[in-house]
């Protein structure tokens, strides 16, 4: 099986697969250019970003994870219609408002801040996919039943495909947010390291701050245009009939 | 009569708004091993119904469905209306899929799947997707996904209602010749006189709002039938009148 599936391309031509590995490349091109201007030891700023991203990163997968098995754990069923608008009224929450009390909880550390993105990240990530789930053909599920797949073989063959389009524009949407969340956590939280921690120490300092922001914003631009963009389109030609 | 499935009074209602509505009403039947059974009747007669029943697609019935001894779920397949191929996998991946659920040795996956392949000849298609398929080709993938276990039954929900007649009239010839060879117990969906006269052994005929059981009229037209027979036009009459009295 393994060697027939899946034969969609992502990226249409080498060109743009190169380019998508330039952009891997623009954070560190970035950063030198960036501590060239303000006079600034670029293995600081690398550190910075580096604590940054990885906060990100790791809210974003275990974000990911639990908005998977939520979504397909509450899609359909007697349960889904109590959990959905408990989920709701979940999302609506002002997550701002909880930063506090999550500070009190576990201080100026990584956990405060991860978990708070990982409250930031999961909604839209769970509601695309459930979505997505819940609207997916009634004939698909009902050959799965036919053919008899269950377990694992039934998520892995099954549920994972059919989530995958929900799964990327959730994580667009989740992360779009998780990098306006990242840099504002940082800032409330007073964390030691990352983005937020560097633009607090630099805010009366325009032009740093000014050319931190514009960079930041090319970079997450380059990434949804050369990355999540091709995967969106990957994703939904996935599921075209 | 070597029964390899018994309806019992089956009936089965779903609710509608405020209304009770009897999608079927107190079906009893029985069906032979390698016959070729079809229901036949209009929209709104319950056909559909009565299949996914049997198939076990459709749960919460009253009555009862009984499956030879020897019969498990394993030994059960289905053709779509609307083909319900997988888009994110390959011709061979979709033909393969039932085998890959039951955890076949990958050998035997690479001879039915390649078997299957020649049969509907979709070997050149084998690591195409669905969507850059015609409709008739689509279709036999999904008889071919249905055919790769060896189930002992299949059901066919108006499987050739989506093609045009050629490939349809091409399809009801594969599935014909299939049947001779192999006689797995196909059941299979109608609205149509002349493909249930052409392939079926007996054919039930249900009314409609709700689907009872009208008749079962037995097809003993010699095979392969001629269609511009005068014994099939009488039957054809017959069965038109049954369907619409």
């Amino acid at each position: 099986m393994a060697a027939h599936r899946h034969r969609v391309t992502i990226y249409p031509t080498k060109i743009h697969l190169v380019a998508t590995f330039f952009v891997m490349l623009l954070p560190f091109v970035f950063l030198i250019v960036f501590a060239g201007i303000a006079h600034l030891a670029v293995g600081t700023l690398f550190l910075e970003l580096v604590a940054s991203v990885s906060r990100l990163a790791v809210a974003y997968g275990i974000a990911v994870v639990l908005a998977w098995i939520g979504a397909i754990s509450f899609y359909r069923g007697k349960l889904a219609s109590v959990a959905l608008p408990v989920f709701d009224v979940l999302q609506s929450f002002p997550t701002f408002a909880a930063l506090p009390i999550a500070t009190h909880l576990w201080g100026r550390s990584d956990t405060t801040v991860i978990l708070f993105l990982i409250i930031t990240v999961i909604w839209p990530i769970f509601f695309s996919i459930l979505s997505n789930v819940r609207l997916m053909k009634h004939d698909w599920e009902e050959s799965a039943e036919i053919v008899g797949l269950k377990g694992f073989d039934y998520l892995r063959l099954f549920v994972l495909p059919v989530s995958i389009p929900g799964l990327i524009t959730g994580s667009i949407i989740g992360l779009g947010e998780g990098w306006e969340a990242l840099v504002a956590t940082e800032i409330i939280v007073r964390t030691n390291t990352g983005l937020g921690n560097f633009f607090q120490q630099y805010a009366q300092n325009t032009p740093i701050t000014s050319f931190g922001i514009l960079g930041l914003m090319v970079l997450i631009f380059s990434i949804n245009k050369l990355i999540w963009i091709p995967l969106l389109d990957w994703s939904h030609r996935l599921l075209e009939e | 009569m070597d029964t390899i499935i018994t309806l019992d009074s089956v009936t089965k209602t779903f609710r509608e708004g405020r209304k009770l509505v009897t999608a079927v009403e107190n079906i009893s039947l029985e069906i032979a091993r390698g016959e070729f059974f079809v229901f036949l009747g209009p929209s709104g007669s319950g056909k559909s119904t009565i299949l996914r029943i049997m198939s076990g697609l459709e749960k919460s019935y009253h009555g009862a469905v009984r499956l030879a001894p020897e019969i498990d779920r394993n030994d059960i397949s289905f053709v779509f209306q609307q083909f319900a191929l997988w888009p994110w996998l390959t011709v061979y991946d979709n033909i393969g899929i039932g085998l890959v659920a039951r955890h076949a040795p990958a050998p035997l996956i690479r001879e039915r799947v390649g078997r299957e392949l020649e049969r509907f000849g979709l070997a050149k298609f084998a690591r195409s997707f669905p969507r850059e398929l015609s409709g008739g080709m689509r279709q036999r993938v999904g008889i071919a996904r249905a055919l790769a276990t060896d189930p002992k039954i299949i059901f066919m929900d108006e499987a050739f209602s989506e093609l045009d007649s050629f490939t349809a009239a091409a399809l009801r010839r594969d599935i014909l010749e299939i049947w001779n060879q192999t006689k797995p117990t196909i059941i299979m969906v109608s609205h149509l006189i002349p493909e249930a006269l052409e392939l079926a052994d007996r054919i039930a005929v249900l009314t409609v709002h709700p689907g009872r059981l009208e008749k079962i009229v037995r097809n003993t037209l010699p095979r392969p039938r001629a269609k511009r027979s005068k014994e099939f036009f009488a039957l054809e009459d017959h069965l038109y009148s049954l369907v619409s009295p």
